[in-house]
């Protein structure tokens, strides 16, 4: 393999890697390893969660760079682990460029899920907490349509690339005002379980889980890019459910 | 019976609708909500001996080693086991009531809470960095100082 298409197949690798979610060390250590194994020398990668720099000297000794700019992105486990194995088996056999670059597409073709499975997996993601933080089932069964509503709001505002912030505010405004009305026909009873179990499904856990990992990593710039989302999304959180309420407590002043 | 087995059925199923969302697929499918429901059974069997954070702590704690070993078992990175084994932890519950002292006007109570939404958080953090850094000293001792475990 040239360096030329060195750097191209492990620029594909590790981009799909961190478009998958993957943590920065695994990004930055899959590449590392496939310049190891194709000898390469003086290679090296820079990833955080938007940009990704991979460098590495071609047979006259000048250095090659590759740059890839990253929009925002969800977690893909199925990828990053068939990713993965892919990085490991280059190392392992060396295959053509040819040969990866069919994989890496093969891995891309891979289905996700439909938009009703995940529309009912959003449901039954509120369902579940409702119940678990000591929600009836009637709570439930309304945090069943509030997260329903929270998945279309998320589909719709991700297809047309509104950032993440701001969808966050909106999503978490559907999820109570539905829960507010909810509340007022007498489907649930109480409107905070009802609300917590809905937002369990935009809380950034998986965020705030990367932000140690990394940390600990020693990225600390790809950490604190992390810990600044992880704190966004829980103040849209904060905000969209607070707007839904204080106007809720207005409305009674308003008609009056 | 029904204080801990319950609860742990419904982690169970917001755990594998939320690793659905993740698009998992496979016989992860199944391991991985499990460490949902194991951190939710630690944390309420812990919570009547110590504070809550602690409970929080030692759950994180319970959740990390069950992705280590089920990443190794499946062969599959240790994120994904540990993404959705601490959901249930998260503390949306805290965001939430922050959020309504605020708008009500409460702002004792809304600092109290912030606070304590806070120091969940960094307890969740401080779990996951125990077990990581362990798991990294381990690997770093048994394949010289370089090489991490990544695959």
């Amino acid at each position: 393999m040239t360096s030329d298409e060195l750097l191209d197949t492990s620029t594909e690798v590790a981009y799909s890697l961190l478009e998958s979610g993957a943590e920065i060390y695994r990004v930055e250590e899959s590449v590392h390893r496939i310049f190891a194994a194709y000898g390469a020398r003086n290679g090296y990668v820079f990833a955080i969660p938007t940009l990704l720099i991979l460098s590495v000297e071609n047979e006259e000794g000048r250095p090659l760079t590759e740059i890839r700019r990253l929009g925002s992105h969800g977690s893909d486990l199925c990828r990053v682990a068939a990713c993965n194995d892919l990085c490991r088996r280059i190392c392992r056999d060396k295959p053509a460029p040819q040969e990866i670059l069919a994989a890496l597409s093969r891995i891309r073709a891979l289905p996700r899920y439909s938009l009703p499975l995940q529309v009912a997996a959003t449901a039954a993601v509120g369902f579940g907490f409702t119940l678990l933080f000591g929600g009836s089932l009637a709570d439930a069964c309304c945090s069943l349509l509030c997260s329903a509503a929270v998945r279309l709001v998320l589909d719709r505002f991700g297809r047309l690339e509104v950032n993440s912030f701001f969808t966050t505010i909106v999503a978490s405004f559907a999820a109570a005002a539905l829960a507010l009305l909810g509340v007022q026909v007498r489907l649930g009873a109480n409107l905070d379980k009802i609300v917590i179990g809905t937002l369990m499904n935009l809380v950034p856990g998986v965020a705030l889980t990367n932000v140690m990992r990394d940390i600990i990593a020693g990225d600390l710039i790809a950490g604190l890019t992390k810990l600044v989302e992880a704190l966004l999304i829980a103040t849209g959180i904060a905000l969209g459910t607070g707007v839904a309420l204080s106007l809720w407590r207005l409305l009674p002043g308003v008609i009056a | 019976m029904k204080t801990y087995l319950l609860p742990c059925v419904f982690a169970f199923i917001a755990c594998f609708a939320f690793s659905l969302l993740c698009n998992t697929r496979g016989k992860t499918l199944l391991t991985m909500p499990l460490g949902g429901s194991l951190g939710w059974l630690v944390y309420t069997l812990t919570l009547p001996l110590a504070a809550e954070l602690t409970a929080y702590f030692f759950a994180t704690i319970a959740v990390s080693v069950y992705a280590e070993i089920m990443a190794r078992v499946h062969r599959a990175p240790a994120t994904g086991f540990l993404l959705i084994g601490l959901l249930p932890l998260v503390p949306g519950g805290g965001i939430y009531y922050t959020m309504e002292y605020c708008i009500g006007g409460q702002s004792r109570q809304f600092i109290e809470t912030g606070m304590h939404t806070f120091g969940i958080a960094g307890s969740l953090a401080l779990g996951v960095l125990v077990v990581s850094s362990t798991m990294r000293l381990c690997a770093a001792a048994r394949d010289g100082a370089r090489q991490h475990r990544i695959f």
